[in-house]
This record gives structure tokens, C-alpha cells and sequence, in this order.
């Protein structure tokens, strides 16, 4: 049974991580804390929901990444960008944040309705070793995630343009003086971040299904694990994934899921009071800036 | 009538509200989306001891107030003191979220998501207000003096020592100041405020359950006041006089229900987010909300 639960939370969490790392470099590489990541999340299954019948599968979940690419690129060209041109601070950006989910939300909620959407409702093969079970969908969650991280991280480690977003983490100014472009780069990582987090969506959509109000909890679990795992350190936040993964699954299996949120935030309380910088960082972070 | 003097409590419950969560993140610059934590914490506090232990209204408002003060200051002093800006915004999200975790599963004490019902209407001296106009005389009283005690309090060099904690922290520290002392004045007003909020909501509507008191209100009392700008009196009744009567308003344009809620909320967020961007200081604001 143990065994059993530790694979369950060994999947989910590499969907969080998926949904975390987009949250990670657009938050080290903007400082806006993107709760409209979420919005995001939702829309994306919803708008393959709306594509898959009348293009089919393979062309529907292409056509989804690139509404995720352009969503992501329009909210910061239409709400981020003129706060970022007049040196808005990090609250404001939060706040516009919030506004900007809370439309995409219930937009959605107005066109679909407010019942949980599943993508695949037909009855699902699994695959039993030993005691363990592993659902078909499960299959694909981890040999899909597991690839796209692996992208995702040659991406920003190997690539020009990933040392370029790296630079303006590092220190904005500098990088523009060295003649980057900043706002292309501040484009590319909205993008890249929404695909990630559509992508995790469409796995999910395809395991358990989805409703228009299931962004905010996974966003805010991606915000918690990016603070536990180090906003420097994009390894911590695949690791503190993991493990936030497997302490909420012994939760749900030991006392109930509804404490799983309480559970998740009193371990962010406590992290941030105890080692403000993060698990795997050593740097202080309460008066960085 | 009664449909407006219905309206108009639930407007004095906002006002009072949005004037206290004013105090912390106009005054004092702690922006934080706790705030309905703080007031449901007072709800269930108030109820509880009226319900299960049968208080006065009156006395369990007093230690409803100590009780919350004791619990959630405290705790939000102590992560203000630790964390800055964004950091400290997030702590206020965990706090609201473990708050919400913690209503909805402790059954023992508050009934989780069956909420308490039969709450009784409050009493003075033989006086029941059990009347909608009785209790809005009773409201009107609550708001009345919060007003003018933050009208009042605005003037006192207590205030300016807040505003100091806001505007330069470091400055203050040379003063010979203790900015988490100020930090705890701050929050602990804004507490008994929104516990006074909370009693009157949970006996006005004689059942509270906690979906009333989730992260989407935190949120809603945070809009009010950025709508109507922080930092003084004006701002906080304007946002509340907008948010309440808005969706007023909207109901006399014959907006089928099933879409009025959604797009309510999309209202609400496009003028949040134009407001952020052309007025940052909102409508009748003194400060920005700055980082």
C-alpha cells in the first residue's frame, strides 16, 4: 500500500512540477507572482475540449500548446507590460493578477458551465504489477511529464535563449544594458511558462477531469513548492514538488483530503519562518532587493 | 423596505470591513488577503459562545475580540516581523487557507461545512434585535463609530508612526522605534474591527457555514479598497458603496441569474485591474499600494 501511494505521489508530483517550473521562471525572470498561471491551467483543457471535435486528438492538443503560448504572451502584453514600462511594484502585479484570473475564470464558467469536465470518459485499462495498480492515464502522465521536464531544463540550462532568461533573473538592469532584449524575453518565458502549465492540465484533464475552479489550489501548490524548493534553485523546485506531492497523498490516505490545503500552507508557514531562503538555497531572502 | 434595509446592513458589515483591513494595508502597508480569516474567525468565535456556552451578544463580542487578537495578531505579527512584501502576502494567503482548513475540519468545535445554525439575535437590556430596522439601528451604531474612530485615529501621532512603518521601516528603526510594535497595534485594530464585523454578520443572517469565509473574500474586501483607495476614510465607504450596490444595480437589468454571478466577477475584476492601472492610488486614495 505504501508502495502503491508513493507512485501515485511520484506522478502527481511530476505534474506539479510541470505547472511549478512554469511558475518558477516566470517568477524569477518577471518577479510577478502569476496567479493567473492557474486561469491558464483551466483554459487550456478548456479550449481542447472545445477544438478536439472538430480537428481530432493530435492536431487539438497542438492547437491547445499554441493557445497557450499566445494566452500567456497576450496577458503580458495587455496587463503586465504597461505596469512593468510605469515600474509598478510586485503587489500591484499581484493584484492585477488576481484580476486577470478571476476574468479568465468565469469567462469560462459562463461558457461551459460550473461541472467538472472530464476529457476521456471511456472505462480505462490499468496495469497491475503485483499489489500495484497503474491506470492507463497514469502511464502517460509520467511518460509525458517526465520528457517535458527534461526539455524544459535543456531549455533554460543549455540554450541561448535560456541563458538569456537566467540573466534577467539574475539582475534585469544589467541584462538590458548588455543589449538584450528584455521584452521578448519577458514574452518568451509568459509563453513557455502557460505551455507547461496547459500541458500538466491536459495530463490531469485526461486522469481525473477538471472544473473552472480547480486552477487557484494547484497554482497556489506550485507557489508553495517554487518558495519551499528556492526561487534560485530550478532542481529544488522539482524535488519540493515531489515531496509536497507525497506529504499530501499520506494525508488524503491517513486523515482526509480536505485537510490536504491545510496541510500544504502550515508546511509554507512554516518553511518560510524557518528557512526564509528555501530548502536547497543559501542565500537570505527577506531583504533581497 | 426590508429588501433595502437588508442591503444596508450588509453594506455597514462591508464598510466596517473594508475601514479596518484600511488600517493595515493603507496605513501601515501590510497588504495582506487575511482579512476574512479575521472575520470569520470573529463569526465562529461570536457564534460559538453564544450558541454552545449561551453569552450575551455584548460579552461574546468582547471575548470573541480577545480570543481573535490573541490567535491571529499575534500570528500575523510574528510572520510581518519575519517576511517582506510578497513574501508577507503570501504568508497572509497560507494563513487565510489554514484558517479555512481548519473551520471546515475541526467538527468538533464548528460543525465543519454544516455550519451552526440558530444563532441568536443580539440583546440589550431586554431590547431584542430582532427586527431588520432594529438591527440596522444596531449596525448603524458599529459603523457610525468605526468611522469615527478611524476618523479620530487618522489624527493621532500613534497614526503617523504607522505611516512611518509603511513609508521608511528602517528610518523608524534609527527613531528608537520597534516597527513590529506599531505592526501589532495596526493588526490588532484591524482585528477587532473585523471581529465586530463578524459577530454582526453571523447574527444578522442567524447561520454561518464556512464558505463564507473563503480566499475569494479576502480578496472581494481587498478590491473594495483598492477600488476606493486606501489610506483614508472616503476610500474604503466609496469601494464598499460600489461593491454592495453594483450588483444591486445590475439585478434591475434583468440579467438572467444564471450568468449575473459570473459576470459580476468579471466586473468587478476589469474595473480592479483598470483602477490598478490608470489611478493606482483609486478613487479617492491618498497612498499607492506600493511593494
Amino acid at each position: 500500500m505504501i508502495i502503491q501511494i508513493l507512485i501515485n505521489s511520484l506522478i502527481n508530483g511530476l505534474l506539479l512540477a510541470l505547472v511549478a517550473l512554469g511558475f518558477h521562471i516566470i517568477f524569477s525572470a518577471t518577479k510577478i507572482f502569476h496567479i493567473a498561471h492557474g486561469g491558464i491551467f483551466v483554459a487550456g483543457v478548456y479550449f481542447f475540449l472545445w477544438a478536439n471535435p472538430f480537428v481530432g486528438l493530435a492536431y487539438g492538443i497542438i492547437l491547445t500548446i499554441v493557445f497557450a503560448f499566445l494566452l500567456g504572451v497576450i496577458i503580458e502584453w495587455l496587463v503586465y507590460k504597461p505596469l512593468f514600462n510605469k515600474s509598478g511594484s510586485e503587489n500591484i502585479a499581484l493584484i492585477s493578477s488576481l484580476g486577470v484570473y478571476v476574468i479568465i475564470i468565469n469567462i469560462i464558467a459562463l461558457l461551459f458551465g460550473n461541472e467538472t469536465k472530464i476529457l476521456d470518459n471511456s472505462i480505462r485499462k490499468s496495469l497491475t504489477l503485483g499489489e500495484i495498480i497503474i491506470t492507463k492515464p497514469q502511464l502517460w502522465q509520467f511518460s509525458f511529464s517526465l520528457p517535458l521536464i527534461a526539455l524544459f531544463l535543456m531549455f533554460i540550462k543549455v540554450t541561448r535563449y535560456g541563458l538569456k532568461i537566467r540573466a534577467i533573473s539574475d539582475n534585469p538592469l544589467l541584462a538590458r544594458v548588455m543589449g538584450i532584449n528584455t521584452q521578448r524575453i519577458r514574452y518568451i518565458v509568459f509563453g513557455i511558462g502557460s505551455v507547461m502549465s496547459v500541458s500538466a492540465a491536459l495530463l490531469k484533464g485526461f486522469d481525473t477531469g477538471i472544473d473552472p475552479y480547480s486552477g487557484m489550489a494547484i497554482t497556489l501548490s506550485a507557489a508553495v513548492v517554487v518558495i519551499i524548493g528556492g526561487t534560485d534553485s530550478l532542481y529544488g523546485t522539482i524535488f519540493a514538488s515531489i515531496m509536497l506531492a507525497i506529504i499530501q497523498n499520506f494525508t488524503e490516505f491517513f486523515l482526509s483530503a480536505q485537510w490536504r490545503d491545510t496541510v500544504t500552507f502550515t508546511i509554507l508557514i512554516l518553511v518560510m519562518l524557518w528557512r526564509t531562503e528555501g530548502i536547497l538555497q543559501f542565500r537570505l531572502r527577506v531583504d533581497e532587493k | 423596505m426590508n429588501y433595502v434595509i437588508n442591503i444596508l446592513i450588509i453594506l455597514q458589515i462591508y464598510i466596517i470591513l473594508a475601514l479596518s483591513l484600511n488600517l493595515k494595508t493603507g496605513f501601515t502597508g501590510l497588504l495582506s488577503l487575511c482579512q476574512a480569516a479575521f472575520y470569520g474567525t470573529g463569526a465562529y468565535l461570536t457564534s460559538i459562545l453564544m450558541v454552545d456556552i449561551g453569552l450575551n451578544f455584548f460579552t461574546a463580542l468582547f471575548f470573541a475580540i480577545i480570543i481573535n487578537i490573541t490567535l491571529n495578531a499575534s500570528i500575523t505579527t510574528w510572520s510581518a516581523g519575519r517576511l517582506r512584501n510578497l513574501y508577507f502576502t503570501l504568508g497572509t494567503i497560507a494563513l487565510q487557507i489554514v484558517f479555512f482548513g481548519v473551520i471546515y475540519n475541526w467538527q468538533a468545535l464548528t460543525r465543519g461545512p454544516f455550519g451552526i445554525p440558530g444563532i441568536p439575535k443580539p440583546e440589550l437590556a431586554g431590547l431584542i434585535f430582532n427586527t431588520p430596522l432594529k438591527f440596522f439601528i444596531l449596525t448603524l451604531f458599529f459603523t457610525a463609530s468605526a468611522i469615527l474612530f478611524f476618523y479620530w485615529f487618522a489624527k493621532t501621532p500613534l497614526c503617523k508612526l504607522l505611516e512611518c512603518t509603511r513609508d521608511d521601516e528602517v528610518w523608524l528603526t534609527v527613531l528608537g522605534k520597534r516597527p513590529a510594535y506599531y505592526k501589532f497595534v495596526s493588526i490588532s485594530i484591524t482585528v477587532v474591527f473585523a471581529t465586530i464585523a463578524g459577530a454582526l454578520y453571523a447574527t444578522f443572517t442567524s447561520y454561518i457555514d464556512p464558505t463564507s469565509f473563503t480566499l475569494d473574500e479576502s480578496i472581494l474586501v481587498l478590491t473594495i479598497i483598492l477600488v476606493g483607495g486606501t489610506g483614508n476614510i472616503m476610500g474604503p465607504v466609496s469601494g464598499a458603496l460600489i461593491y454592495v450596490l453594483l450588483p444591486e444595480a445590475l439585478r434591475f437589468v434583468n440579467m438572467p441569474d444564471s450568468i449575473a454571478a459570473n459576470a459580476r466577477m468579471i466586473i468587478y475584476a476589469l474595473i480592479l485591474i483598470f483602477i490598478v492601472r490608470l489611478k493606482p492610488n483609486g478613487l479617492f486614495g491618498k497612498f499607492e499600494i506600493r511593494g
